[in-house]
């Protein structure tokens, strides 16, 4: 376990070592904040009142809308998608199994340490709305409601991302082109996921991204419970764990 | 010695070993030991199975049949690899977007080896001066200098090194032949691939030649060198004439570009002067001359030769120079 350990600062290590990680998390506050900003400039108005968008006033307002840096989990996916991909890409998988030749403990340090970026990536996220709506109430001359709701979603927002960059880690060292990867895991997210889910609606609160990632930060009667949404991600994280260590055990290194 | 050294046997040791993809067998067989304390060349032409080879050794690439072992263990069963075996394989990248410290940062925390190396190392194949920059902003040579400051990293006792040579300059070069030399000196191992066949011969103490996978030869140079066919070399202004009395006892007669000169096989020196004394031919040079090692591989492989030529005599070298100023 100590390896394991060790390792996961090891891929910490790598993140930060790289450019990759500000540019994805910078498109990821873009994003979070655009949509923010959107949406507080018409929740309330008569368009935003047609679209759901009711003004936001209370702590349990402060909390859904919060839960719109999700966005994050995208940019986070796409950072766990490069995880393994960028060994194969540059050819440091081979240094790295010098280093580190039991393999196992390599993918498992790759999926948490990435999950740790995706983390941070997520909570990064949720602080972004949470940020804008702050400074309209303070503009107002108002102090933004605020309570532990609030808090547990933004670290909500943050376990979803994890999740997500830790499928993305799993998922990729099963592959080895680091463009299939990458376009892989935004297919699923925004094309799979979104034509399945119009088609069969009732399919969606199974989905790793849209339903599950979704379930933690709202309740609805569509939705997966909280404990039941966190158990089958875990079981997904489990598959696409085994079969990137399977594939990682089998393989020669080039 | 230490906890890995399970066996005071050879540094490294091939047994039965057979590597294939789909039908082609890239080594098909191969046994050799690499003994402590001698750098040991490996030779082969180009696909003879080289690097396939050191990858399975050092545990990157699955052996099919057989075993290979490094100070007695299947490299994955070492403890602290890096401590104990240095690799540096031509086909290992790096990241282009990570400064050559961050690189030498990330690879001793993986190996669990202290920081405190990545200094020591940087000044040994003289890169401090750019460990701070980019990667994708390195000359070859530069690349080449990392990778043998990560192979050294752990202050191993063995070096497995594949084409260590390519991409430095001269003075790199002669650097790494000190250094190769005065490691094994200091009784450590070296296992060096390289297709620079004038350098291997004044760096190596052994060597192991395969082709199409399989051992073609394996003992000291001079061993390889001296087991060869080697001629006369015979200068005389009545080459031509000596020539087809030399043919008709036998021998094979080879003319180069000096009418002057032939080249003699087939027969011992002593005959040769015999038959230019009875033929009254005069003499200018009589010499026996021994295989080079690029004329020794290429009878032993039957094609493909390295770079050859006579490289300098072996100079000291404590420090390597640093490398040329040409970082893209």
């Amino acid at each position: 376990m100590s390896a394991v350990l060790r390792l996961v600062g090891v891929e910490i290590a790598k993140v930060r070592s790289t450019r990759m990680w500000i540019g994805l998390l910078l498109g990821a506050v873009g994003l979070a904040a655009l949509g923010a900003i959107a949406t507080l400039a018409i929740a309330g108005t008569p368009d935003g009142l047609e679209a759901g968008l009711t003004p936001i006033e209370t702590v349990e307002d402060v909390r859904d809308f919060v839960t719109t840096g999700s966005i994050a989990g995208v940019f986070a996916l796409v950072l766990g998608a490069t995880a393994m991909t960028t060994e194969h890409r540059h050819r440091t998988l081979s240094g790295t199994f010098l280093a580190a030749p039991k393999r196992w403990p390599v993918v498992v340090a790759k999926v948490i340490g990435y999950g740790v970026a995706g983390f941070a990536f997520g909570v990064v996220g949720g602080l972004i709305p949470l940020v804008a709506v702050a400074v309209k109430f303070a503009v107002g001359g108002e102090v933004v409601p605020f309570g532990a709701s609030v808090v547990v979603a933004v670290l909500a927002v943050g376990a979803g991302a994890a999740f997500s960059a830790a499928m993305g880690a799993a998922a990729g060292a099963a592959l080895r082109s680091q463009l299939i990867a990458i376009i892989g895991v935004l297919g699923w997210t925004l094309v799979v996921e979104s034509l399945v889910g119009a088609i069969l609606p009732a399919t969606v609160k199974w989905f790793p991204f849209s339903g599950l990632a979704t379930s933690l930060t709202q309740t609805g009667t569509d939705l997966l419970s909280p404990g039941a949404a966190g158990l089958v991600m875990v079981l997904y994280l489990a598959i696409a764990l085994g079969a990137g260590l399977a594939v990682t055990m089998a393989r020669d290194v080039e | 010695m230490s906890s890995n050294d399970a066996s005071p046997g050879p540094a490294i040791e091939v047994a039965g070993l057979t590597k294939r993809f789909g039908e082609l067998a890239a080594v098909d067989g191969l046994s050799f030991a690499v003994p402590r304390g001698r750098v040991t060349g490996f030779l082969g032409p180009n696909g003879a199975g080289k690097t396939t080879t050191m990858r399975v050794v050092l545990g990157l690439a699955a052996p099919t049949e057989g075993t290979a072992t490094i100070l007695g263990r299947a490299y994955s069963a070492l403890d602290q690899p890096l401590a104990h075996v240095g690799a540096m394989l031509e086909s290992t990248g790096f990241h282009p977007g990570r400064t050559g410290r961050d690189h030498l940062r990330i690879t001793a925390r993986a190996g669990g080896i202290g920081g405190e190396r990545i200094d020591a190392v940087l000044d040994q194949v003289a890169m401090r001066e750019y460990a701070d920059r980019r990667v994708g902003g390195y000359s070859s040579g530069m690349r080449q200098r990392l990778g043998l400051a990560t192979a050294l990293l752990g202050d191993p006792e063995v070096l497995v090194l594949d084409e260590p040579g390519n991409g430095l300059d001269p003075a790199g070069v002669a650097w790494l032949r000190g250094f190769l030399r005065a490691f094994a000196d200091a009784g450590r191992s070296v296992f060096v691939s390289s297709h620079l066949l004038a350098e291997m011969a004044q760096t190596v103490d052994r060597l192991v030649v395969i082709d199409r996978g399989r051992l073609v030869r394996e003992g000291p140079v001079e061993a390889i060198t001296s087991s060869v066919a080697r001629d006369v070399v015979v200068r005389s202004p009545d080459a031509e004439r000596l020539g087809v009395s030399l043919e008709a006892a036998g021998a094979t007669v080879s003319a180069g570009d000096d009418p002057a000169a032939i080249s003699v096989a087939g027969l011992p020196i002593e005959q040769v002067g015999e038959i230019a004394a009875t033929e009254r031919a005069v003499l200018h040079e009589l010499r026996s001359r021994e295989a080079s090692l690029e004329e020794a591989f290429l009878q032993l492989t039957g094609g493909e030769g390295g770079e050859a030529g006579e490289g300098p005599e072996r100079p000291p070298a404590p420090a390597i120079p640093p490398p040329p100023q040409d970082a893209r």
